[in-house]
């Protein structure tokens, strides 16, 4: 075999099992980490099952929310994601996002923004959040689309003090629809306040109920 | 003058491939001439999908869905009257990049594999069926037009709204009060995509140029498949007048799913009736007795 031949063929066989096998690796792969999809999405399993990959929701999202999902997402190749951190859902009016949708992998009768369910916010670290350190933060109580709805002020007083008082940001899962302006708000390097996928179960509806008894 | 005379038919397809570019380019204009992609696309307000997309869901999501099927029975009339695989010949950006791998492939091929020609019927049913057992519609995730057409049209449509300007667009902003202070600043007006999942579309191009002439196009692509089995009933086909040809076979050398013009140059029919064909009309362009020609097949002729 001549020298040249033989470089031409390295380099065809590494050229095409490098992008070959990098796709398929990564494809195949799986990944735990949990999408944010659009508004109206059906459940995650149905959501991939009905979403052709056409892109048109990410394209008509007018405020870059949503990101296109690409080889290194494996199963999620070709379907909208919401970094909140990045670009949260600005919750428009008319859902162009449902709208553009050609399947029902986004829920055409959902016509209230509002009634949306992306995911829930928690606050994940109470040890961090500045409101809960007696600071007056609540911004996320100020940015939130759904003021004094998704989330209220709990006022208490402050433990260390006794004069002063804690504004302690509630937020209500029901109705909170995950768009994820206040995780995007919230000042801390890594946020005290963070969506996660919503969980509905029986402890949700005794928590409410009793809550409801007792107001 | 005699160049253009002589390429006509290859100008006006280049012509073609390059407006499907635009089109989906075209937002940037906010015209509202053409959203989308390739997949599933809304020209002048009238939803159009992939029939193949569409059929991928149905077997995926095991549901009917009228929008869609309306969408996808458009595009299943169009190019079952201009003649099926028209769609990769005149329209599919995978087979335009196919054609200049094709002329790399003269240069550094190292093999020429040809997997036999039924081989695109079996990874057809096979694609459907992984549909149907994942419930994933599976050839959406790595096809390479939904890739290439979604970087082409995702990539350039960035936000032109920003808080505290007008916003260009219909859209509004609920009627709720946020802080636009807060907000990340990192908008910008346009920008390139490049999402990794091209690299699909490069391996696709890379075992073009070293290891199979058009692979993807011929042997592969189930959406190309769909489109043959359209162009079975299509009524345009390429017509072939046994008189003038000389039998040169100078157009075997520029047909793309190449074994289509055998059996009508030598003679046993009048016309190109292997739905492979794309009618991509390099045939007439380089035939020198202008012995093919367009026409319309509709009524079933006796051969001689």
């Amino acid at each position: 075999m001549k020298r040249r031949d033989f470089i031409k063929r390295t380099a065809a066989f590494s050229a095409v099992g490098i992008t070959g096998g990098f796709s398929f690796v990564s494809l195949l792969g799986s990944n735990k980490k949990h999408y944010f999809r659009p508004p109206g999405a059906l459940e995650e399993n149905q959501f991939l099952s009905a979403c052709i990959r056409c892109g048109k929701c990410i394209q008509d999202c007018p405020y870059d929310t949503l990101k296109l999902g690409s080889l290194e997402d494996g199963i999620n190749i070709g379907t909208p994601y919401i970094d909140f951190r990045e670009v949260p859902c600005q919750m428009c009016a008319d859902v162009p996002c449902i709208a553009a949708c050609p399947t029902t992998a986004l829920d055409h009768d959902l016509k209230d923004v509002n009634k949306s369910n992306m995911g829930t916010a928690v606050i994940t670290d109470r040890e961090a959040c500045l409101s809960l350190n007696g600071i007056r933060c609540e911004i996320c109580y100020r940015v939130c689309p759904l003021t004094n709805i998704a989330i209220t002020l709990d006022k208490h007083q402050q433990s260390i003090t006794k004069k002063h008082t804690v504004f302690e940001p509630v937020i209500h899962k029901e109705f909170c629809t995950g768009c994820g302006i206040c995780e995007n708000a919230c000042p801390l390097d890594k946020t005290a306040i963070t969506v996660l996928p919503t969980e509905r179960g029986d402890k949700a509806a005794h928590y409410i109920l009793l809550r409801e008894q007792q107001s | 003058m005699n160049k253009i005379a002589q390429n006509k038919w290859r100008i006006l397809r280049r012509i073609v491939q390059l407006s499907t570019i635009l089109l989906l380019l075209s937002p940037l204009l906010k015209l509202g001439i053409f959203r989308g992609t390739l997949i599933s696309g809304e020209l002048f307000g009238v939803l159009l999908v992939d029939p193949f997309a569409a059929i991928d869901f149905m077997f995926a999501a095991k549901m009917i869905y009228v929008p869609l099927i309306i969408g996808a029975l458009i595009l299943v009339g169009f190019y079952f009257i201009v003649g099926g695989r028209v769609f990769c010949g005149w329209v599919c950006p995978i087979y335009l990049l196919s054609e200049f791998a094709q002329k790399l492939h003269k240069k550094f091929a190292l093999y020429n594999m040809k997997p036999s020609a039924s081989s695109k019927y079996y990874l057809f049913t096979l694609f459907l069926l992984l549909s149907v057992i994942t419930s994933k519609p599976v050839f959406e995730l790595i096809s390479p037009i939904g890739i290439i057409s979604q970087n082409i049209a995702l990539g350039v449509d960035r936000p032109q709204t920003q808080f505290g300007k007008e916003l260009e667009s219909s859209v509004e902003i609920s009627d709720s009060g946020y802080s636009s202070s807060l907000m990340n600043d990192s908008y910008y007006d346009w920008q390139i995509l490049f999402n990794s999942s091209l690299l699909l579309v490069l391996f696709i191009l890379l075992v073009d140029i070293f290891f199979s002439k058009g692979w993807w196009c011929r042997f592969a692509c189930p959406v190309g498949t769909f489109y043959t089995l359209l162009g079975k009933f299509s009524p345009v086909k390429i017509k072939i007048d046994h008189v003038a040809c000389t039998k040169c076979n100078e157009c075997f050398d520029v047909c793309m799913p190449s074994n289509v013009l055998i059996k009508p140059v030598q003679g046993s029919t009048k016309w190109v009736i292997d739905s492979s064909c794309t009618n991509c009309l390099n045939c007439i362009d380089i035939c020198p007795e202008n012995a093919l020609k367009i026409s319309l097949k509709i009524k079933k002729e006796i051969h001689s």
